[in-house]
């Protein structure tokens, strides 16, 4: 790449962007530098906030013509390094397209710009009796332009899906400039799927300037179970159990007891701090069918010998409940100067094992965990707790890590379940996949960005990485796709 | 029921050798679909004998199998479970697999609630244009890892590649279905199929055909009943249809055996529209078939294509020429240039050599 001239660039961004909003002051950069996972950092060389479709296609276009890296951000809530700009790039800040643009109450969708907060979609449906089901813990800050580009989560995936599966349409600029509409305002399109492909991109393969999202009645009721267990197994089977019944809940997490006590401290939700594990079970629906499961779920987790079972009796109390939930990162985070927060998916009847092993993993490191876990659907969030200011332990926390993570691959799970693979997981992309499926990915990325500027060094590590990263840890590449099932043994 | 990935790969590698094309069959029911192509000196693979469930875990609510697997296999392991394949997707005489549902992303009555065989698909292994066998996704239901080529195979009608296994998941039986059927105006069976789908009720298929509205709840027995008895007192003269003629309305649509389908002469067009749910009444007088509340629509007869997709368009969608008519034409309109390079540019990454389903798609691709 040539010697960038950023003062030239910022002088032909500013004939078509309000001077104000390009932005190359290291000082006023520097809230660029990160996204939610603030151990990574770097400068970019200029930062541009449009404020039209039609800016954002120039951006692009000047970028493409002149070979400069492009990172598109939204709100900056990346769990991963996802966002994290590019020292020879220029960020792309979407925030100010922050307008919904159109609800149809009739056909249930939202028009929305890409920098509309989660929640706001939720709040401005309600008048119609509708919501957005994806709800990222974030969701008060993270932006729909971003759960796009991440195929964000939430603790209601089980039952409502991720993000690709409630997106029906998205507009996106091609890293050449060119606007193109993919997805429809039906439910599915003709040909290969390239809305699925574009969901959890990473801002790889385009920058999205609007996406259409189908919006799903508010249900009648709404309740939540909280039972304690005296084991992480009893919980898990119970779990188990309910989706045996035929009972498919709304929401259903777990935490250990690190977590619950932590949470507990926080939010004073009630949670009883005794317990080797806590349920949180949200049955929604018709008034009826509530009362029918909710009977069910509570019953059964007596049957299974919970130590205590509480049921949600307000609206106020179920937000309670919630409550400790949704506050268990900063809550745990309390509890020590940083913390880390992991992203593995397992299949479920694996979780006892796991936590055994995360556990003797802990010790091996010496380090605290807390788990929380969105038991529905396998995803699992241990906290990894530490001092980054005590020189070598966030090595040492990010090597812990990375050991959760390829556990979780060995037992049939993968690497990320939520949060996206950005810069944090890239080394075990080369556990997940071997060389040939990787080099797969590169041809996809290829696809809509030959000279690799979007986005580039995040989601797919480069293969001469990841032959290293293997021989380092002398973890074999999953090379035999002909043993059918997967990964597991 | 065996494992014929091995065969696959080196039949694929033989076919790029000598620069033959490659025609993925497997029950041979979607052999209608697409475009006719004319190339009688492909080599055809059969997925139908690689077959198998390789792996089920009811509580993990996952299923992993061969693609050739039919789904009246899947159906037949699943019930013993009490647990079903949730796109409702057309079995076709117990013949249609999984790998040719997921690669036309075939999806029955329930799609609208329920979602499609896209949505529930976790994981696919596949041999790619250069002969590599590769595995995407995964058996866990939340996986960001990469980029989701799994759900990209969805409608790729096997131009992307030949998969070998695909996990997916599977979800419980519900307990109570009950249908509603009121006589009803197109016009009116929009409009209340989409308010209905707007209540917070167990709708799960929604359906307009000869002047009649028809009504699927299922789910919770509590929900479906207390549901049937709030709108019958609302949509006036519906009647609940008994369980045996239920049955048989859903099965013929879902199979598209029913009469609107079988009573089509093979030349005849049929046109699927998929759109906005809420798009107005067209062609008033034809003959309409309206499903997935209105956001699926069906029409019989000759009609000008440039002229459907344009109110296709219009109204937030397409127009597919599904069956019938010259097949060996473009069966849906050009899209926009940067499209159809984007869409070269991803067959190019997984078959650079142009060997799988060439033409089945556009005749450009």
């Amino acid at each position: 790449m040539k010697q960038l001239n950023i003062e030239a660039l910022a002088n032909n961004f500013r004939q078509f962007i309000d001077p104000e909003y390009v932005i190359i002051d290291a000082e006023t950069q520097r809230v660029y530098e990160c996204d939610g996972l603030a151990a990574y950092t770097e400068m970019p060389k200029l930062v541009v906030l449009p404020d039209s479709v039609e800016q954002v296609q120039r951006v692009l276009k000047t970028c493409h013509e002149q070979g400069i890296p492009v990172v598109a951000r939204g709100a900056g809530t990346s769990l991963s390094a996802g966002a994290t700009p590019h020292k020879d790039g220029v960020v792309l800040s979407l925030a100010k397209f922050k307008n919904i643009i159109e609800i149809n109450a009739l056909a249930r969708t939202a028009t929305l710009q890409p920098g509309v907060r989660n929640l706001a979609i939720s709040e401005a449906a309600s008048e119609d009796g509708l919501y957005y089901a994806p709800d990222p813990s974030s969701q008060i800050a993270c932006s729909i332009g971003g759960n796009v580009a991440e195929n964000a989560g939430g603790v209601h995936c089980l039952k409502y899906g991720l993000t690709v599966h409630n997106v029906l349409k998205i507009q996106m600029v091609t890293v050449e400039g060119e606007l193109v509409t993919i997805g429809s305002d039906g439910l599915d399109s003709f040909g290969a799927d390239m809305l699925a492909l574009l969901n959890g991109s990473e801002g790889m393969l385009g920058v999205i300037t609007e996406v259409t999202v189908k919006l799903l009645p508010l249900p009648e009721k709404a309740q939540v179970i909280l039972a304690g267990f005296d084991s992480v197994k009893t919980a898990g089977d119970s779990v188990g159990e309910i989706i045996s019944e035929g009972i498919i809940p709304g929401g259903l997490e777990m935490m250990d007891s690190y977590a619950i006590q932590a949470a507990e401290a926080f939010a004073n939700a009630g949670y009883p701090v005794d317990a080797k594990a806590l349920l949180l079970c949200e049955v929604d629906g018709t008034l009826e069918e509530v009362q029918e499961h909710i009977d069910q779920v509570a019953g059964l987790f007596e049957k299974l010998g919970a130590t205590s079972v509480r049921i949600s009796q307000s609206e106020a109390e179920r937000a309670l409940f919630w409550k400790g939930r949704k506050s268990a990162f900063p809550a745990v985070g309390r509890l020590s100067p940083d913390y880390y927060c992991m992203d593995g998916t397992i299949p479920r009847g694996q979780l006892s094992h796991v936590l055994t092993e995360i556990n003797r993993l802990s010790e091996v490191y010496d380090l605290r965990v807390a788990n929380v876990f969105h038991a529905g659907d396998g995803n699992l969030h241990p906290l990894i707790l530490f001092d980054s200011s005590v020189p070598g332990e966030f090595e040492k926390t990010e090597e812990f890590g990375g050991k959760i993570l390829e556990l979780c691959v060995e037992v049939g799970g993968c690497i990320t379940g939520e949060h996206g693979v950005g810069l944090e997981k890239i080394r075990q992309m080369a556990v997940q996949f071997n060389d040939s499926e990787i080099a797969q990915f590169h041809a996809i990325k290829a696809a809509f960005d030959a000279n690799g500027t979007l986005n580039p060094g995040k989601g797919i590590p480069v293969l001469k990485r990841c032959q290293e990263y293997r021989a380092l840890r002398k973890t074999p590449a999953n090379e035999d796709v002909m043993k059918e099932g997967g990964h597991a043994a | 029921m065996s494992n014929l990935s091995a065969q696959f790969i080196d039949q694929v590698k033989s076919c790029i050798d000598k620069k033959q094309k490659i025609i993925i069959e497997g029950g041979g029911t979607k052999k209608t679909l697409g475009r006719n192509t004319g190339d009688n000196d492909a080599h055809v693979i059969t997925t139908t004998e690689h077959t198998g469930i390789i792996n089920y875990e009811p509580v993990e609510l996952v299923m992993t199998v061969r693609a050739g697997t039919t789904l009246k296999e899947i159906d037949a392991a699943l019930a013993e479970n009490n647990q079903v394949l949730v796109a409702d997707s057309p079995r076709f005489d117990g013949k249609a697999t999984i790998g040719g549902t997921l690669a036309t992303n075939s999806s029955g009555p329930s799609r609208p609630w329920w979602g499609s065989v896209r949505d529930h698909v976790l994981g696919v292994n596949l041999i790619n244009g250069k002969g590599e066998h590769l595995r995407f996704g995964g058996k866990v239901m939340k996986n960001v890892a990469g980029y989701d080529v799994s759900r990209l195979q969805a409608g790729a009608m096997g131009t992307l590649g030949l998969m070998t296994e695909i996990s997916f998941k599977v979800l419980p039986k519900l307990a109570v279905t009950t249908t509603l059927s009121v006589e009803a105006t197109q016009a009116d069976a929009i409009r209340i199929m989409n308010e209905l789908s707007g209540q917070p009720k167990p709708l799960m298929g929604a359906c307009w055909l000869n002047n009649y509205l028809y009504l699927r709840l299922s789910g919770a027995k509590s929900a479906v009943e207390g549901t049937v008895k709030q709108w019958q007192s609302k949509l006036s003269g519906a009647k609940e249809l008994s369980e045996a003629d239920a049955l048989t309305f859903w099965t013929n649509l879902r199979e598209q055996s029913d009469s609107f389908f079988s009573k089509r002469d093979a030349a005849e067009s049929l046109w699927r529209f998929s759109l906005s749910p809420v798009a107005p009444v067209h062609l008033e007088g034809e003959q309409w078939l309206l499903d997935w509340a209105g956001a699926q629509r069906w029409l019989k007869g000759d009609f000008s294509q440039a002229e459907l997709s344009a109110w296709a368009a219009e109204n937030g969608g397409e127009v597919v020429l599904y069956q019938g008519g010259d097949r060996t034409q473009e069966i849906i309109t050009e899209p926009n240039s940067v499209i159809k390079t984007l869409q070269q540019n991803i067959k190019h990454s997984f078959d650079p050599h142009n060997i799988f389903n060439a033409g089945r798609l556009y005749g450009w691709m």
